[in-house]
């Protein structure tokens, strides 16, 4: 990081051109390509001879390969090679297998792949077959998988009970002691929560097209993902070969929602039978195998004790949380997993005592994994829920009661979090003042109900996932050719939320050029420097950040020169619209063109082009991956949900008349990508609390892997809605930017489930609600008539 | 998943069209819009697979809609399920056939798909059999040797199994014209406002008096191996006025008219009570009728 840059460069006024603009000179970079079907896909690519690749999956979840019988298959003519797991002798972060060898986990577990000159012979192929099994009992339920005698999931032999991660934080400010707390508490509340089973479900599934050159021993790899360097790092190691034989390219990337961070078996399987057959080979996801293999959101089971002061502040709080893991992740790589789930109980209240855990369990079902608010939307919706329970309870507005404990500008939480920009109790402020909740809180009608829920995530992760220097998480370059052409060199990950428009707008923005003047290199590992990927809301914040400090870098070196030539100090020059200008009294009369600035400066350098480098990390330590408290991220966002409903009290179907959102995103640099970020954020918001679900039979058999059956939201159930994101800039993220549209989603279902327990009385501790999961509430609870 | 393979056939008139269908046997499919054979047969689903499949698009005069005063609507076979939603003369004459059109999938395969299609396809959460079944239509089956109209109410024998002969072609719908004293409604319950499967269909015919129900017949979808009536909810219902009382009683009647099963979608007992619930609302439903601009 450029401390001189950051000292001298940064200061700049806000007279911003771009940023936060929403007139046209703002343009979406990749809008034209996506809409007019010109964008290519990593499923897109074609090439003469290429193969095709299709993998066979375990229809049982737990057993043993007693044989598999591949001659038929291999002698289909078309078929150009068959793998089995005895191809990959290695695992991948610890405990998962390219292709299963001996035993497998999990319906869906790859047993077998195949390639072949067609995707009909391919699957022809598959269907010739024969793997034959020893079926043993598998276990489903995290607390039974914990109990002793129970089956050993994964059958590695580790002595772990199907425990995996752990992480378990306890602290407080100021000395104070929990167990004193929960004595002096005028209010404890003891409940617990559950949440279901769901998946990302992009358009596009996971694709791979893979090439080999054997003079070279070199894959070129198109590869849909929001993490290049792990698959470049998995693959090598996977291949037992350094990072340098691997080019991943990425390519536009149709939606991930965190599923595209990891390092899917299709990739390696593709990699392999190119090297094998020396054939470019495609292997695109079918929608069962995305549903069955890429890691949904984990299913979670949440105790939470509260101690409350008379005035209804949080005094203390413990939570006792585990999560369905899957058959997968005992490893450190799913540690984040429970970091998070502890983090996000700290939020977004000040609560200066803590005693917080979570456990990861292994189970014989589909590997859980990183999904749009990490562990946040779970945590959050109980911890949301224990705080509208505690307010009715204690005869506190919701509102205001949320709002006597909500976290500020400066706390330190005992959770290891520094608040820095904050701007939640005015979230909840506009929200009320939306919804109109003081004037219409005694009003509303039977059936009738508002709810509120208050969150917050993360702006970013200290964790490069990689091991980097100085834990730098992203590397950009930019380089000014003689004519004044800028190339912007970042391999910050677009998939879909808007990473390529505003990086390009940011070095805009800085060298006062317009969009279409900056041009970025399409990505890939060789093209330009490490950038840790699109996961934890981190790519604005902080990959925005290193292409910042890049691109005032480059600046730098302009106004040196220019600065030296008006006899000025550099730092008072700016770039406005394509001219040098200088903020020096008296001199504000210099001017010089963009062009005639970077010719005088190559000129002054004997011909050397200007290259700026900008990289940027969190500074923090890594005190999070022992289970200490830390401050995970270097900014947090804050968001309210506020919702207005109706429920069927026959049916138990709601009907959402207006949806409202406030998010403390910091200052929205594209303010029509944020808007729509919120949005998005509602649809999956929604889709979670309320039409989505994964369900599992009692074989551990995934019952709807596929459209038909697993409700994704059509644009007729979207509610009306309508957003406010502007809050107080942040001091360290690019212009004032914090996180949008990950966290975001965390408050939708919590907003659901208050504004139905406010229309009915009913108690809600589990999701999704589904007219059939109210119409049993209310056949169990009753309706309670007289809540109100 | 790829198509598998088969021999796309598209003869020009009914006459070729029933030559290949009874030449080729068992191994051939008719198909109009094509919405429910070719999914399932990229998806391999059991029975969805054909040798031949017969596309009857391209024969002339089997797309129309038009009302007859004594034989009331007619649909053909060809007429798409978009077209039958959108049609005015389908609103002004049974309003709630245009809404059974609407209920099916989403409007891009409403552009394709057809009632008659829909029919055939005998599926158990079929959105356009209870209306049809209720108003009595009939539906006009070309045969080999000779040409028969079979009962909506008789047209279903199983999961995707119908009454059609071998060789059998349906050419088209004929529905019967409401009378004064008669409304009909349908509604649909699903979790999603648009492509959704029905956890319970429910559609209502009537004949008042006033406020005396002359006749009825309910038919209830999506609860049953087929679309069935709910003779229990209707003997409830006739001869007596309608009230509050009535319709929580024929309600309950109609739980007893159904099998509903447990899937992924619901249980056998949410289904359950949910028949007793709109089988009221379809009844008040169409005693409410359709106003301007509602479907």
């Amino acid at each position: 990081m450029n401390k001189f840059a950051d000292k001298e460069y940064f200061r700049k006024p806000e007279d911003f051109r771009l940023i936060s603009s929403t007139e046209s000179k703002y343009t979406h970079v990749d809008a034209y390509e996506k809409v007019t079907g010109k964008a290519k896909y990593a499923g897109d690519f074609m090439a003469p001879n290429m193969l095709t690749a299709k993998v066979l999956h375990s229809p049982i979840s737990r057993g043993r390969i007693l044989s598999i019988d591949t001659s038929k298959a291999e002698a289909l003519p078309g078929v150009k090679g068959v793998l089995t797991g005895k191809d990959f002798p290695i695992r991948i972060t610890e405990d998962i297998e390219i292709l299963c060898q001996g035993q497998v986990r999990m319906v869906g577990d790859p047993v077998v792949a195949v390639c072949a000159i067609s995707e009909e012979i391919a699957e022809q192929a598959l269907e010739l077959i024969d793997v034959q099994y020893e079926e043993m009992p598998g276990v489903y339920d995290p607390w039974e998988s914990i109990k002793d005698g129970a089956p050993d999931v994964q059958g590695y032999g580790y002595d772990n009970h199907n425990i995996g991660p752990t992480c378990h934080q306890q602290g407080s400010n100021d000395g104070k002691d929990i167990d004193e707390e929960f004595e002096k508490a005028a209010y404890v509340q003891h409940e617990d929560f559950k949440t279901h089973r769901i998946q990302h479900a992009p358009i596009e599934p996971h694709a791979t097209f893979a090439e080999y050159d054997p003079e070279k021993d070199e894959w070129t790899v198109h590869q849909s993902t929001t993490m290049s360097f792990g698959d470049q790092f998995w693959l090598a190691h996977g291949f037992q070969k350094d990072v340098s034989h691997f080019h991943i390219i990425r390519p536009y990337v149709g939606g991930a929602f965190g599923s595209k961070s990891n390092w899917p078996y299709s990739e390696f399987i593709a990699c392999e039978f190119a090297r094998r057959t020396l054939r470019p080979v495609r292997f695109v996801q079918t929608r069962e195998e995305e549903f069955q293999t890429m890691h949904g959101r984990h299913p979670f089971q949440i105790h939470i004790d509260t101690a409350f002061a008379e005035d209804g502040t949080i005094l203390a709080k413990k939570a006792d949380q585990i999560m369905d893991g899957g058959a997968y992740g005992v490893s450190h790589s799913q540690y984040a997993a429970v970091n998070l789930s502890v983090i996000w109980c700290a939020f977004p209240y000040k609560i200066d005592a803590i005693d917080f855990r979570s456990r990861r369990i292994l189970t014989n079902t589909a590997e859980g994994g990183a999904m749009r608010g990490y562990t946040a939307c779970q945590v959050q919706f109980a911890h949301d829920v224990n705080m509208q329970l505690a307010a009715e309870r204690m005869g506190i507005d919701p509102i205001e009661f949320r709002k006597r404990s909500a976290m500020e500008p400066g706390y330190h939480s005992p959770a290891g979090l520094i608040v820095t920009s904050c701007s939640f109790k005015e979230t909840l402020d506009d929200a009320a003042k939306f919804m109109r909740w003081e004037e219409r809180k005694d009003k509303m009608g039977n059936g009738e109900g508002i709810g509120f829920a208050g969150t917050a995530f993360v702006s970013g992760t200290a964790a490069p996932v990689l091991n980097t220097p100085n834990q730098v998480q992203t590397n950009a370059t930019v380089r000014v050719d003689l004519h004044g052409v800028v190339s912007l060199y970042s391999n910050c990950h677009d998939n879909g939320q808007g990473a390529d428009t505003v990086m390009t707008a940011i070095v805009a923005e800085e060298l006062g050029l317009n969009m279409n003047e900056v041009k970025l290199i399409q990505p890939s590992t060789f093209d330009s420097g490490y950038d840790s990927g699109a996961y934890g809301s981190r790519v604005t914040f902080l990959g925005g950040n290193a292409v910042r400090r890049a691109a005032v870098d480059a600046k730098r070196q302009i106004l040196e020169v220019i600065g030296a030539k008006w006899g000025c100090e550099p730092h008072l020059l700016d770039i406005i619209d394509h001219n040098i200008i200088c903020r020096d009294m008296g001199k504000t009369d210099l001017k010089m063109s963009w062009a005639e600035a970077v010719y005088a400066t190559m000129l002054t350098h004997g011909g050397d082009e200007v290259v700026g480098v900008g990289s940027y990390y969190h500074r923090t330590n890594n005190a999070q991956y022992q289970g200490k408290p830390s401050n995970y991220a270097p900014s947090y966002v804050f968001s309210t949900g506020a919702c207005h409903l109706f429920v069927d009290q026959e049916t138990g179907q709601i009907d959402i008349d207006e949806f409202f959102f406030a998010h403390d995103c910091g200052r929205a640099l594209n303010k029509r990508a944020v808007e729509a970020q919120l949005e998005g954020s509602i649809y999956s918001g929604l889709g979670y609390a309320v039409y989505e679900e994964l369900k599992i039979n009692d074989k551990g058999r995934m019952m709807n892997p596929n459209f038909r059956d697993y409700r994704m939201i059509t644009a007729l159930d979207m509610p009306h809605i309508t957003t406010k994101f502007d809050y107080a800039p942040d001091p360290e993220g690019p212009f004032g930017a914090k996180e949008c549209g990950e966290g975001t989603t965390a408050p939708i279902a919590p907003a659901v489930a208050n504004a139905i327990h406010n229309a009915t009385g009913l108690m809600i501790h589990e999701l999704p609600l589904d007219p059939e999961h109210i119409w049993r509430l209310l056949k169990e609870q009753g309706l309670q008539k007289d809540h109100k | 998943m790829v198509l598998p393979k088969f021999e796309y056939l598209a003869p020009t008139t009914l006459d070729e069209a029933m030559q290949l269908y009874n030449e080729l046997g068992s191994g051939a499919k008719i198909m109009a819009g094509g919405t429910d054979i070719i999914p399932p047969m990229r998806d391999k689903a059991p029975g969805s697979k054909c040798d031949f499949l017969i596309d009857i698009k391209h024969v002339p005069g089997l797309d129309y809609i038009e009302y007859d005063e004594k034989q009331g609507l007619k649909i053909g076979c060809l007429t798409k399920l978009y077209d039958i939603q959108t049609s005015k003369l389908v609103r002004e004459k049974n309003p709630a056939v245009a809404q059974a059109a609407k209920y099916v999938a989403s409007t891009q395969i409403r552009h394709k798909g057809t009632m008659v299609g829909n029919i055939c396809n005998a599926s158990p959460s079929c959105d356009t059999a209870p209306i049809l079944i209720s108003c009595g239509a009939v539906a006009k089956v070309h045969g080999r040797d000779a040409d028969r109209d079979l009962p909506l109410g008789e047209f279903f024998k199983g999961v995707k199994k119908t009454n059609l002969e071998p060789g059998e072609i349906v050419t088209g719908l004929v529905i019967p014209p409401l009378a004064e004293d008669e409304c009909a409604a349908y509604i649909k319950f699903s979790v999603r406002k648009a492509m959704d499967l029905a956890i319970v269909g429910v559609a209502a015919w009537l004949k008042m008096d006033g406020k005396k129900v002359v006749d009825a017949r309910i038919t209830l979808g999506a609860v049953a191996i087929t679309p069935v009536r709910a003779y229990n909810a209707e003997k409830a219902l006739i001869g007596n006025e309608i009230s509050d009382e009535l319709l929580q009683k024929v309600g309950v009647a109609a739980m007893s008219d159904c099998k509903p099963i447990s899937d992924v979608r619901a249980s056998a007992e949410y289904r359950h009570d949910m028949v007793r619930v709109f089988t009221k609302r379809a009844i008040m439903k169409a005693l409410e009728g359709y106003k301007e601009g509602e479907i």
